[in-house]
């Protein structure tokens, strides 16, 4: 089992990465490579969100 | 060192149940306000029922929200936009993979997956593989191509992202396939149980290879057919390849949505974090909650976006198991596996009979190859089951008494009486993905 704490401060870390993914995401409209792989990186900060903040969010 | 983890996700597969209740809660409104906002199709559906998201106020909301099928799935493709139809839930240039189901059963589903959808696919076959005890010292040998089917898509890129070494072994033929797994040392295989078995086959019969002593393969996933969970179908492919071998049940529509672990209690986990799974009673149409009574599962994908699945009626029959399981999931089991679909069992001479339960006893019997074909139709009003059925080299002289011992086991599971037709070895289908073992020739209008 995973304490409490720990899945909350998580959840933040999870949170931090969205933030800057999606600062990155727009600070580089127009460059493509960065907006696609952007979205890739957000992908799968989506399935640390599911994996991880889900659960964060019930307790 | 730190110890290797157990599980793949230890906080969702360890959650108390009631906190995964209120996480399945949470995940089903999200999803079901998701579909509502951006798919016309279910949009309409749920508009008829009277329904809106804030409608659903507690988990006991949930079965009165509508079912969808596969028809309606079918139907959805002729609106645009092409080729999905208005199930789509976001734009169409959002959608990076095109993906289809095997269309056994008719017309086939269209799915569309945009890159998080093909993230969450993989993801959903990492808990799969993971719990099938795949690490990162394993080299996968999958014989396949992929082609326009979702599974083994799944399966190569859950495997990568475990970090397994993965082998696609697609073009080549059986024989080059068993040659690349004994030259590469393999040692996990993916594959359905009919070409589990037929490989070996290949191997002892065409090559001299006995795949149990000169191969390294040491578990096998299985897919596509309900074989691994059909005990004496899992003793002939263990026995056979000397590994361990696996179930897990998934469908183009829905997911990876249960699996075995190594613990291997009879049943599989249902992964209730990524999925809700209900049974519903096949005549009342309330949902079981008590173990033992089959039923029809009805199924959520919570986190599949572009082609939401939201309580689809699978039309897979499956029950609650009565145990519990050491490996510490809090994960529920089905027991046994998917015992059937519901239009395949079907009533012989006013007895329920479900294909699975002749398989149990054909391939408990050693004398017997591992291909079989049941043939249910009509001599004049009256319903006939013929088995055709090949025998072991070795066993031609008792085929009477084998045939007799067949017989007698077959009525003893299933109340039924069959023919039995003898054929040459190696005159049956063999089939490499979907068999097609049972056919109801009394369906044919």
């Amino acid at each position: 089992m995973v304490d409490d704490k720990s899945l909350e401060i998580m959840a933040e870390y999870i949170q931090d990465m969205r933030s800057i993914a999606e600062h990155l995401k727009k600070t580089g409209t127009g460059i493509v490579t960065i907006e696609r792989n952007v979205t890739r990186i957000l992908s799968s900060i989506r399935l640390l969100e599911m994996n991880i903040t889900d659960v964060a969010k019930i307790n | 060192m730190q110890p290797e983890p157990k599980y793949w996700n230890t906080v969702i597969e360890t959650l108390p149940p009631e906190k995964l209740r209120d996480l399945q809660f949470m995940k089903f409104k999200r999803i079901f306000y998701w579909a509502y906002q951006n798919s016309p199709f279910y949009k309409k559906i749920y508009k008829k029922a009277g329904l809106e998201p804030g409608d659903i106020k507690n988990f006991d909301d949930i079965k009165h929200i509508p079912k969808i099928d596969k028809s309606m799935m079918k139907e959805t493709q002729k609106h645009a936009p092409f080729p999905y139809g208005d199930i789509l839930s976001v734009p169409l240039d959002e959608v990076s993979a095109f993906r289809q189901t095997s269309g056994t059963t008719g017309t086939p589903v269209y799915h569309a997956d945009t890159w998080q959808d093909l993230d969450w696919y993989s993801e959903t076959w990492a808990y799969v593989l993971y719990s099938h005890g795949y690490r990162k010292t394993d080299r996968v040998f999958i014989p396949f191509g992929y082609n326009i089917f979702v599974a083994f898509w799944g399966g190569h890129y859950a495997a990568e992202k475990i970090g397994c070494e993965v082998v696609p072994g697609g073009v080549l033929d059986t024989k080059a396939r068993i040659l690349k797994m004994q030259e590469l040392r393999c040692t996990a295989l993916m594959a359905t149980p009919t070409y589990v078995l037929g490989m070996a086959d290949t191997a002892k019969n065409a090559l001299g290879i006995d795949v149990s002593k000169e191969l390294n393969i040491q578990k096998i996933t299985c897919a596509g057919e309900p074989g691994a969970s059909v005990s004496t179908t899992k003793k002939r492919m263990e026995a056979a390849w000397g590994a361990k071998v696996y179930d897990h049940i998934g469908a183009t529509e829905s997911g990876a949505w249960s699996y075995e672990c190594t613990e291997q209690p009879g049943g599989l986990h249902v992964n209730e974090g990524f999925f809700l799974v209900e049974i519903e009673d096949i005549n009342t149409g309330e949902i079981i909650n008590e173990a033992g009574k089959p039923g029809k599962m009805i199924i959520t994908a919570f986190d599949r976006t572009a082609k939401p699945c939201i309580r689809f009626d699978s039309n897979d029959v499956i029950k609650w198991a009565g145990y519990q399981c050491d490996c510490g999931r809090s994960f529920r089991l089905i027991d046994g596996g998917v015992i059937g679909r519901s239009d395949d069992i079907t009533k012989v001479k006013g007895v329920l009979l479900a294909p699975t339960a002749i398989e149990e006893v054909v391939r408990g019997f050693p004398e017997l190859a591992d291909e079989y074909e049941v043939v249910v139709s009509k001599k004049g009003d009256i319903d006939d089951i013929s088995l055709k059925i090949e025998l072991t080299p070795g066993y031609e002289q008792n085929s009477e008494t084998i045939i007799s011992n067949l017989k007698n086991q077959l009525r003893l599971k299933t109340n039924l009486g069959y023919r039995i037709e003898v054929q040459p070895l190696g005159s049956l289908p063999r089939y490499e993905l979907k068999s097609k073992r049972f056919k109801d020739l009394r369906k044919r209008g």
